[in-house]
């Protein structure tokens, strides 16, 4: 085997851009003039190189929007290396991961929360009220925005890590653990105290996410859904009914004081999860990785079928199943990283899925895959060439 | 004259992921073809490869 380095995937200084600082308009408006040069002289991959706290997110969005600028001729945007020198924290973090391939060097700090505000005005119940919601809804996009960016990173540390199970199910005595409790126990292993507690609140929301729907399924029935009003209105009344048996042992308990906010956060996490959960990103995850997630026999039996389409199919057939529930728990994540201060190292954001690669890790990456070449003469042994026929 | 040639597209449209995706699947496959889905010893490969470079 050879290993023949791809420049999409290796940080050129010669064709880069430096984000140093606060990330505002300012800022891109002196990047501009570079960024487009680079764009003009080739359209090779621009390398972008990452100090920063953070910044406007406006600024952040027009920032990406300048680099994947297209040309006359229609071109594709110049694939983006975003690289982190040291530290990239909220909107500078959100850019990181906004890469075509997102690096970290080692010992740098990535901070990721939720969107902010700041008010001038004394604030009442109403204003209160909307800026609670804004909130919610803003982290909710932020949320999604974060899951496209970060997708396929995280379904590939899925299937890398996926051999681990059979091990693990060993050690522990517990043969009936599922994928997903597999995925969790191994990942929280290599992760900092500071992510460990990130892991777990996601590991709790999508446990809620699992009890809500079971109470949601049960209460559906047979009743005939007329409009997305209706269907709402099943889900507020299996919640209540949740709750209420949830806190029957605690008599002080009472929907006046904490109970209805729960009922609420409960409700936008029954969407969340709905919305999400037969997304069609999911069936992305099947098509790229997802393969790797079947047996030497699954594969074989794919593999025979003839038709190109048909095959595509029978492999999501196969492998949503056992993707949905990484899925589901992948955007509780994203979900939770909006959540609070989340302080992460390299290796914490490579493990999550917020980057490719830290340098000077032992990590297998995209780039092994890509970089990877077949020496000829193995090639052309007789005996390979029928196999690969097959 | 080549413009005939060029593909136009707005820049909306524009989804390098879905080509980028295909040069994936693509890589898994061909790595898939001599691993099977034992990736511990494609990476062990690697690894060895890498040390050769060093040496």
């Amino acid at each position: 085997m050879a290993i023949k380095p791809d420049k999409s995937y290796r940080p050129d200084p010669g064709r880069a851009i430096y984000v140093t600082g606060t990330i505002n308009d300012e800022m891109v408006t002196q990047l501009t003039p570079r960024i487009l040069l680079l764009q003009s002289k080739s359209r090779d991959p621009i390398t972008v190189y990452i100090d920063s706290l953070g910044g406007t997110p406006s600024s952040v969005e027009a920032l990406l929007r300048l680099l994947n600028l297209t040309d006359q001729n229609s071109s594709d945007p110049c694939w983006i290396i975003t690289v982190v020198t040291t530290r990239a924290s909220s909107a500078a973090a959100d850019l990181l991961s906004s890469g075509d391939y997102a690096i970290a060097f080692p010992s740098t700090t990535i901070l990721h929360h939720g969107v902010r505000t700041i008010e001038r005005d004394p604030l009442t119940l109403e204003t209160t009220s909307l800026i609670g919601e804004f909130l919610r809804i803003r982290n909710d996009v932020y949320a999604m925005q974060l899951a496209q960016k970060i997708e396929s990173r995280f379904s590939f540390r899925f299937v890398t890590v996926r051999q681990e199970f059979d091990e693990l199910r060993l050690k522990k005595a517990s043969p009936a653990m599922s994928e997903l409790e597999c995925f969790i126990e191994i990942i929280e292993e290599k992760l900092s105290d500071d992510a460990k507690k990130l892991w777990k609140k996601a590991s709790q929301r999508q446990g809620r996410y699992r009890d809500l729907i079971a109470t949601v399924a049960q209460n559906q029935g047979s009743s005939a859904v007329k409009s997305i009003a209706d269907m709402q209105a099943i889900v507020i009344k299996a919640i209540v009914e949740f709750e209420v048996a949830s806190n029957s042992n605690d008599p002080t308990w009472n929907f006046r004081v904490g109970g209805l906010s729960r009922v609420v956060d409960d409700f936008f996490l029954v969407n969340e999860y709905l919305v999400n959960s037969n997304h069609d990103r999911l069936k992305e995850w099947c098509t790229s990785f997802g393969k790797w997630s079947l047996t030497s026999d699954q594969i074989a039996a794919v593999d025979a079928i003839p038709d190109d389409n048909a095959r595509l199919e029978k492999t999501i057939e196969l492998v949503r199943p056992i993707l949905q529930p990484i899925w589901t728990f992948f955007v509780a994540l994203c979900h939770a990283l909006q959540e609070g201060e989340n302080k992460l190292t390299a290796t914490d954001a490579f493990w999550l899925g917020l980057i490719d690669e830290v340098i000077g890790e032992d990590f297998m990456t995209v780039r092994d895959l890509n970089e990877y070449e077949d020496d000829p003469e193995e090639e052309a042994k007789p005996d390979e060439e029928s196999s690969e026929a097959s | 004259m080549g413009s005939a040639t060029i593909e136009r597209r707005p820049a909306s449209q524009i989804k390098p992921t879905v080509k980028r995706t295909k040069e994936l699947r693509d890589a898994a496959e061909r790595v898939y073809r001599r691993y099977g889905t034992d990736l511990a010893a494609f990476r062990k490969d690697i690894q060895r490869e890498l040390g050769k470079r060093e040496g």
